[in-house]
Order: C-alpha cells, then sequence, then structure tokens
C-alpha cells in the first residue's frame, strides 16, 4: 500500500515532557484518515512537525516517500493545511487573502479564485475585511487558503470548530468531493467523533503521544457490528439452533454469543427453550466509533 | 524568493502603516522646509546639504514601527505558518521579510531626499557638497537603513508576540539613544580645541586654537567610538552632523554597518531556523 504520510518513531519533547513518543502513523493515499485522540493527546504537535513549524527531537516522517531533511520542501508544496486557527490577514478581504496565498505558491491568479470562495461558501463577501468576518466563515477562508496550488494532501487540524449546521454539512460534503473527485488525502484531527464517522476511511488513535491503534472504517464497522448479546446455558445447543435458521453469530466467550442478524427475540427464546437452551442475559450491543474510542482510550490508560 | 518578495509587496500595497509612514515622512519633509525656508531672510539660501541628510535620525524609528507591525502581523495572524507549510524555507522567510524591510526604509528616505530636492533646490539653493563625499554619505544612508532593518528583523522574527516585539525595537532605540548621548561626545573628543564657524554650505568647520585639556585619551576613545559606530543611531548622528564629514570615518561606518549587518542577520537566520513555531 501507498503511503503519502508515515513517521518512523516520532518523537518530541519539550523540556521534560514528551508529547509525542515514538510515534508511528500511515496514511494511506486517498484516504480520509481520522486522528482521534483526547486533548494534550498531541494532536497538533504531531501536525505541526509534519508541516515543518517545529523539528521532530528523534525518529523520522516521510511525505510522499520523501524523508524529512532538504528535499522535504519541494514535496511540502503538494500540501496543504490549517492548524488549530485559520491563517489569515484580517486586514484584507477573503478574495485578497486568496491573491496573497497564490504569490506565497507563485500561482498566477485566475478565475479559480472566485470559484475556490464558492466551493468554500464565501460567494458574496465582496469588499467585506475578514476582521468583520464570523468565526465560521474564517474557517470557511481557512479551508480556500488550504485549497490553493491544488493540494493533493490536505491536513485539517479541527476543521469544523466554529461552524453551524449547515457549515458542517458543507464541508463534509466538500470533503468527501475532494476525496473522490480529485483523489485528495486528508489527514483530520477532530473531537467530533459523530461528524468524524461520516467522512473517514481510516482511523488513528493517539493517546499520550502514542498511536494506540490504527483501523480501517471498514474493520472497525466489522467490531462495531450492532448485535445481540446473549448467555446461555448450553452453547452447542444454541449453535444448532442459529444454524439451522442461517442466522449470523460468533461466540464471544464459554456461553456468550453474539448474534448479528436481524431476528425476532420471543421466537429465539421460545425456540432455544424447546432445546432446553435457557437464554439467562440478554442485551443490544451497538458499538460506535465513541464507545470504541473510549474502550480503547480507558484500556490504554489502565495498562 | 521571488515569490515570498511578490507575495509581501503585495501585502505591502495594503499595509496601513506603510501608508502612515509615507505621510509622516512627506510632513516631516514639509515641516523641514517651511522651517529653513524661513531663515532664508535671515541666513540667506544656504543650500540643501545639510536638511537632505537630517531623515537619517528618523528612519530606525520608523524602520522599527514598520517591521514590529508587519513581521509581528504575520505572527498575530499565524500567517507565516502558511509560507512554511507550502515548501518556503525558513531562510528565505527571513531575508525576503529583511529585503521588504530594507525597501521600505529606502522608499522613505527616497520620498524625503527627493521632496528636499524638488522643493529645495528652488527655495534654498542646490547641493554644494562635492559630488564624491555626496555619494559616500548616500551610501552611508542606505548602510544604515539596512543595519536598523537588519536588527528589527531580527527582533521581529524571533518574537512571535507583536506587542513584545513593538516594546523590545523601542527600548533598543532609546538604549542606543541613551549611549549614543552619553559616549558621542568622548567618541568625537579631539586633542585640540576649535573655534567653530560656518562655511558657505551652512557646515560647521573648527579652526584649532589650543589643546584640549579634557581629552579622554586615544584608548578610551576609540572604545567610545567602536560602540558609537556600531550602532546606527550613532552612525546616523554623525552622517547627520553640522560638521564638516571626515571621509575616512565616512567609510569606517560604512565598513561597521555592514559587518553589523552580515552578523545579527546570520545570527538570526541560524536561530529562526531553529525555532518551534506555534
Amino acid at each position: 500500500m501507498e503511503y503519502i504520510l508515515e513517521t518512523q518513531n516520532l518523537c518530541k519533547y519539550y523540556k521534560k515532557n514528551k508529547v509525542l513518543n515514538d510515534l508511528n502513523i500511515h496514511v494511506p493515499k486517498g484516504a480520509i484518515y481520522g486522528l482521534i485522540g483526547k486533548n494534550g493527546a498531541g494532536k497538533t504537535t504531531l501536525i505541526r512537525v509534519i508541516c515543518g513549524l517545529q523539528r521532530p527531537s528523534k525518529g523520522n516522517y516521510c511525505i510522499y516517500e520523501t524523508e524529512n531533511g532538504k528535499k522535504i520542501n519541494y514535496v511540502r508544496k503538494r500540501i496543504g493545511a490549517i492548524i488549530e486557527t485559520p491563517s489569515i490577514y484580517f486586514d484584507m478581504t477573503a478574495e485578497e487573502n486568496l491573491k496573497e496565498q497564490y504569490k506565497v505558491i507563485g500561482l498566477p491568479i485566475d478565475d479559480n479564485l472566485k470559484e475556490l470562495l464558492s466551493t468554500v461558501g464565501l460567494k458574496n463577501v465582496d469588499k467585506k475585511k475578514v476582521k468583520d468576518f464570523s468565526l465560521g466563515m474564517k474557517q470557511r477562508l481557512g479551508i480556500a487558503i488550504a485549497l490553493v496550488g491544488h493540494p493533493d494532501f490536505l491536513i485539517l487540524d479541527e476543521p469544523i470548530n466554529g461552524l453551524d449546521p449547515e457549515g458542517i454539512i458543507e464541508i463534509r460534503e466538500l470533503i468527501l468531493k475532494l476525496n473522490k473527485e480529485n483523489g485528495i488525502t486528508f489527514l483530520i484531527s477532530s473531537h467530533y467523533l459523530d461528524e468524524l464517522s461520516k467522512v473517514a476511511t481510516h482511523y488513528g488513535f493517539i493517546n499520550k503521544g502514542k498511536i494506540i491503534k490504527e483501523i480501517s472504517k471498514k474493520d472497525l464497522e466489522e467490531k462495531c457490528k450492532r448485535r445481540i448479546e446473549i448467555k446461555v446455558n448450553n452453547v452447542q445447543e444454541c449453535v444448532k439452533y442459529l444454524e439451522e435458521n442461517k442466522i449470523e453469530y460468533t461466540i464471544k466467550e464459554d456461553n456468550i454469543i453474539n448474534i448479528y442478524s436481524p431476528i425476532n427475540i420471543s421466537e429465539l427464546v421460545i425456540g432455544l427453550s424447546k432445546k432446553n437452551c435457557i437464554i439467562s442475559d440478554l442485551h443490544e450491543k451497538d458499538a460506535s466509533l465513541e464507545s470504541y474510542y473510549i474502550n480503547l482510550i480507558g484500556g490504554d490508560d489502565n495498562v | 524568493m521571488y515569490k515570498l518578495l511578490n507575495a509581501g509587496f503585495y501585502r505591502l500595497k495594503k499595509e496601513k502603516i506603510f501608508w502612515c509612514l509615507v505621510v509622516i515622512t512627506i510632513l516631516i519633509a514639509g515641516s523641514t522646509l517651511f522651517n529653513q525656508i524661513q531663515h532664508v531672510q535671515t541666513w540667506g539660501k544656504t543650500g540643501i546639504d545639510q536638511i537632505l541628510i537630517n531623515y537619517t535620525n528618523w528612519i530606525g524609528i520608523f524602520i522599527a514601527l514598520f517591521t514590529s507591525t508587519f513581521i509581528g502581523t504575520e505572527y498575530a495572524n499565524g500567517t507565516i505558518r502558511n509560507k512554511i507549510i507550502v515548501g518556503h524555507s525558513r531562510v528565505k522567510i527571513y531575508v525576503s521579510n529583511l529585503i521588504i524591510s530594507i525597501v521600505v526604509g529606502t522608499i522613505l528616505e527616497l520620498i524625503y531626499m527627493l521632496l528636499i530636492c524638488v522643493i529645495g533646490i528652488l527655495a534654498l539653493g542646490s547641493i554644494a557638497m562635492p559630488a564624491k563625499e555626496f555619494a559616500i554619505i548616500l551610501v552611508n544612508i542606505f548602510m544604515i537603513i539596512i543595519a536598523y532593518s537588519s536588527i528589527f528583523s531580527f527582533i521581529a522574527l524571533l518574537c512571535t508576540n507583536i506587542t513584545m516585539t513593538t516594546v523590545i525595537s523601542f527600548i533598543l532605540l532609546l538604549v542606543m539613544f541613551v549611549v549614543n548621548n552619553l559616549l558621542g561626545p568622548t567618541a568625537s573628543a579631539d586633542r585640540y580645541s576649535y573655534n567653530i564657524t560656518a562655511n558657505e554650505r551652512g557646515e560647521l568647520v573648527k579652526e584649532i586654537t589650543g589643546i584640549n585639556q579634557n581629552y579622554p585619551g586615544d584608548t578610551k576613545k576609540k572604545i567610545c567610538q567602536a560602540i558609537v559606530y556600531s550602532m546606527p543611531l550613532g552612525q546616523a548622528d554623525i552622517i547627520s552632523s553640522k560638521f564638516e564629514k571626515d571621509i575616512n570615518e565616512l567609510y569606517v561606518l560604512i565598513i561597521y554597518a555592514v559587518i553589523e549587518s552580515v552578523v545579527i542577520t546570520a545570527v538570526g537566520i541560524y536561530v529562526f531556523r531553529k525555532k518551534d513555531l506555534k
């Protein structure tokens, strides 16, 4: 698999504080990689290091298979990023800010500028200075600036902060559209797990400066599948019944079975009781990204 | 670096502080000419030699103000990140900001000089100093602008807080002013006493009358000179002095300015490359 971003035992220390601790991350090409972690986990520090704002204390990282070194600045031209807050000039208009970024990158200013503003939902801002923008408008402009130069790797640190529900939906759709149509790879760090779960194709869970788990959406869905968990006194009879009725199941432990197919509970209870199989406990489980994350971090904290 | 300079100059056109400084410069030129023209009746036409270089005393303040706000805004808004993220090297970012500061200082100086020349020549008479001396003074002024720009760009790029940058820059100017006032007389002390008169160009000329009993000694004088020469404010004070200029001293000032600018910029680039940016 081709990775846009890889790190090898990346470390970052601030005096005695180890903010990144042998961090290894792998962002596949074409993915929307959701970076999830609590405050202080190291998400923003990781992004700052990758974007060249800070130097790693130890370890290495590769972007487009180019190691962090003299040549890294060439591949950075293919990156766009928003880190914490949008980087914009408050005394300029939205258009002037984009023109400034066009000049920084060295691109000619063309009609794409207006199209870019339209894409992020800043169509009718004209002469309005950025200092008079709402927080959501500033955030959108930050995304527009990150998109100047048609990057194929976008790093977004909390991109939906300050956006209204409509704005959140627009940004979500924009991310999905850019990923699907333009093949742009995304690295998104966010606290909004529910929102992230609607866009991400891969997840990286970070805690205490370390990636504790990387998982694709597909695998995560497999782990978090909605199921009914039953505790029975006779697993063999239960399994026979489920097999006869073509019900999808897995045996979790000696006497605990997870059922994945939709079933009629009453029929199940009656059917099993006829085979002298008694259900002593039954409950529905529906693990979300949130519960998966809580279990993961909670488990890690207890190690 | 062309891209960074292009972007910087695009931003400069919209920078309020720059246009305020242009207006202030025009006002300074206007008031200088007005004051001088008032004295034409008393002193006659004295030429524009002295007033042409007086602006050098102001330029440090304006470069400090401009650099601290122009570069400080990059940190305040976080826009310096945009340049690093897209792959511009720290060296290029540093040097491009320095160049913009030098260009602004030069523009302000040229605006002043142009106004003085255009209006002053008609009202007060032409430049009387020899062309070679005038050329060397112009080089000195340009080097003073570079030295000031180096110092204040150093402060602005390494101090991420716009308020702190402005405060530190002006404190430094104040320190230079105080040091220059304290050490300047010793640095310019002479072995001999003089009778001072004015020549036809309005410059003060010294005529030896005897031995100076208060002469501080060569060593002390050289130390004070080195300190004064190493400060752009000290250099500006010497350049804009009403006394007849010593050509050799002007060459020495250029060398000091070059060394100072190179060293400060080299150290600044080194530190900036290693700096963690948030």
